[in-house]
Parts: C-alpha cells; sequence; structure tokens
C-alpha cells in the first residue's frame, strides 16, 4: 500500500518521466533478450511467398541488432525510471523544464532525426558491419563509379543505366576508398548523410 | 518513416533511392519557400530584392539533380509545375524549365560528348524496355564478399 501511497504523490511531470523512462527501458531491455524475435517466430511475412530467406523473424532480428550497441542503458533506464516513481517525494517537486511548443516541436524532431540516423549509422561500425546484406544494384554503381574515377567515361566506355549524377554522389567514397571494398563501406556512410538530410527537409517542410 | 524499418535498411545501403529523395525533398521545400516570398508584401530585404527568384533557382537545380540521378524525378518537376501554375505563376514555370534544363545538359554534358545516341540508348530505352528483375535467394554481405570468398 506504501507504493500506491508514494505514487499517488508525485507529481504528474514525474510520473510522465518514470513512465517514459521505463517504457524505453524495457523496450531495450526486450531487444537484448531477443523477445520480440521470439514471438515473430509464429508469423510468416507475407515476403516468404516469393521464397526469400528472410521472414518476419529475421526482420525483427535485424531490427533488434541495430540497437545492440543501447542494450547497455537498459537496467540505467529502468533503474532511473523505478528510482522516479516510487522514491519518496521530498517536497522538492521535480518538474520537466518548460519549453515553448515550438521548442518542444524542435526537439522531438531532433530526436527522431537523430534516432534515425543512429539506426542507420551503428549497423555500419564494428562489429556488425560486415553483416548488412549487399545489393546487387550496389555493386553495379560502385563498379560505376570505380571506372568513372579511373578515367573511364559512362556510355561511351561501359554500360550504365542511370543518368549521370547517380554516381556522381559515391566518387568522394571512391577516391577515399581507391579500389578496396572500403569503397563500398565508404558509400554507405554517404547513404547515411542523405537520409540524415531527408528526415531533415521533412521536418523543414512539415514546418 | 525515419525510424521505420524497411527506411532504416534502404537507408544505409548504397543505393540511389536516399541521394534522388533528398532532391526530390529540396526542390519541394525550396519552391514553397519561393512560394511565400510571393505572397509577402514587398520589403526592403537587399538579399530579397538581389536574387528574388532565388529559391526557384534552388529548386530547380535540385530539380536537374533529381532528374539526373532518376528519370523518374520528372515526376517531381511535373508536381512542381502543377503547383506554380494553380497558383498563378506559370510564367516561372517556363524559367523554372529553363534553369532546370540547363543544369541537367551542364551535369550531363561531359558524358554526352561522343555519345549522344548511346546515353540515350542506355539511360531511358534499357529502362523501359527492360524485363522484371529476377528474386535473388542468396542475398550475400559484406563479409561473405571479402572474407569467405577472398
Amino acid at each position: 500500500m506504501e507504493v500506491f501511497g508514494k505514487l499517488a504523490n508525485q507529481p504528474s511531470s514525474r510520473k510522465w518521466l518514470a513512465y517514459t523512462l521505463l517504457g524505453v527501458g524495457f523496450l531495450l531491455a526486450a531487444t537484448g533478450l531477443r523477445i520480440f524475435s521470439y514471438l515473430g517466430r509464429s508469423f510468416t511475412s507475407p515476403f516468404s511467398v516469393l521464397n526469400q530467406p528472410n521472414n518476419f523473424s529475421d526482420n525483427l532480428k535485424m531490427l533488434e541488432g541495430q540497437v545492440d550497441g543501447l542494450v547497455w542503458l537498459a537496467p540505467l533506464l529502468l533503474l532511473l525510471g523505478g528510482w522516479s516513481l516510487l522514491a519518496k517525494n521530498s517536497g522538492k517537486v521535480i518538474t520537466l523544464p518548460t519549453f515553448s511548443t515550438e521548442l518542444k516541436a524542435d526537439l522531438v524532431a531532433g530526436i527522431i532525426l537523430l534516432a534515425g540516423t543512429l539506426l542507420r549509422l551503428l549497423p555500419l561500425l564494428p562489429p556488425n558491419w560486415l553483416e548488412v546484406k549487399a545489393d546487387y544494384d550496389e555493386g553495379v554503381y560502385m563498379m560505376a563509379t570505380h571506372l568513372l574515377t579511373n578515367g573511364y567515361s559512362p556510355y561511351r566506355d561501359f554500360f550504365l543505366a542511370h543518368p549521370p549524377s547517380a554516381i556522381y554522389g559515391f566518387v568522394p567514397a571512391a577516391l577515399l576508398g581507391g579500389e578496396s571494398a572500403n569503397l563500398i563501406w565508404l558509400a554507405r556512410f554517404t547513404t547515411v548523410l542523405w537520409s540524415a538530410g531527408i528526415g531533415w527537409l521533412v521536418w523543414l517542410i512539415g514546418r | 518513416m525515419e525510424l521505420d524499418g524497411i527506411n532504416v535498411f534502404i537507408g544505409h545501403q548504397a543505393l540511389l533511392e536516399s541521394q534522388t529523395n533528398f532532391f526530390s525533398l529540396l526542390a519541394v521545400y525550396a519552391i514553397s519557400r519561393q512560394y511565400y516570398r510571393y505572397k509577402q508584401p514587398p520589403n526592403d530585404n537587399q538579399a530579397v530584392k538581389k536574387i528574388p527568384d532565388l529559391w526557384l533557382w534552388v529548386s530547380a537545380i535540385a530539380l536537374a539533380l533529381t532528374v539526373t540521378t532518376r528519370l523518374n524525378g520528372v515526376l517531381v518537376g511535373v508536381a512542381i509545375t502543377i503547383f506554380l501554375i494553380q497558383a498563378g505563376y506559370w510564367q516561372k514555370v517556363i524559367k523554372l524549365g529553363l534553369i532546370a534544363g540547363g543544369a541537367v545538359l551542364v551535369l550531363w554534358l561531359p558524358f554526352l560528348l561522343g555519345s549522344v545516341l548511346e546515353s540515350i540508348r542506355q539511360v531511358v530505352f534499357f529502362q523501359l524496355l527492360r524485363e522484371p528483375d529476377g528474386i535473388s535467394t542468396n542475398a550475400l554481405t559484406l563479409g561473405t564478399i571479402t572474407i569467405n570468398n577472398p
């Protein structure tokens, strides 16, 4: 009963903070324990009719793998959330700082942008950076960029089914990566930059 | 969308979707900025006086970059054209078209010289006449390509 008494006495802003911390903590803990993968085993993706090896469960595993680096935050968030919910209210009301509506919107957009960029960036970093599936088209673009930076002209010297700006974007990666597999790895960072830009522009247009 | 699984997956592969989407959105954002500039009453802002159609230029160049990344970026141009016409700025469509056309030419020119017909054949007709892609059952990772199959 004491627990409920403590809960009832907490100011609402503190409760919301606690629920958020606990929610995110539970989600991270669940991904760390691969709970979603096990749940996903009983479902079959519509893509399985195409005889593709990846089903719903595999996709969940892949998504879980992307937040693996953040799993260590789970116990910290759960502890903070629990403390925030149950600790004795000493009279000092913990309130969230007050922001204007515009600033709140900017903060939420910024957090979503940061989370989206991290989700794209983390799989490209060790230890899982070699596990990102390679698309056939990536090879086409990398080879075209490699040839372009080695003095060959598209359409005249080699076949290219896209306009030239398709490979301009990968030229910096080709200049840095040379002939090794670094080229495709660096080019993926270029795509992460474009993706971050997309999020930023969507937010600007929405405003 | 920013946190959606398939978007995240495409968003870290070296493909053209992200680049095309970025330039498409930049074109749309710029034309919306230009529209609000037209709507505002005249003011003494020197920057606006100096280049009154600044965002139209940005939009046109972004449009050119979209089209020269993937040809279906033309659809963004059609959307912007329809928007400008319905908003009553049809003269600006001509300016937008001229700037975008010029930018496309500048971006494509180095490779057009000596292979005009060949580039049209490869970029336009190959895409129009190609058969549907097959379905890969064995998706490789960078690790399997570089380590297991040196």
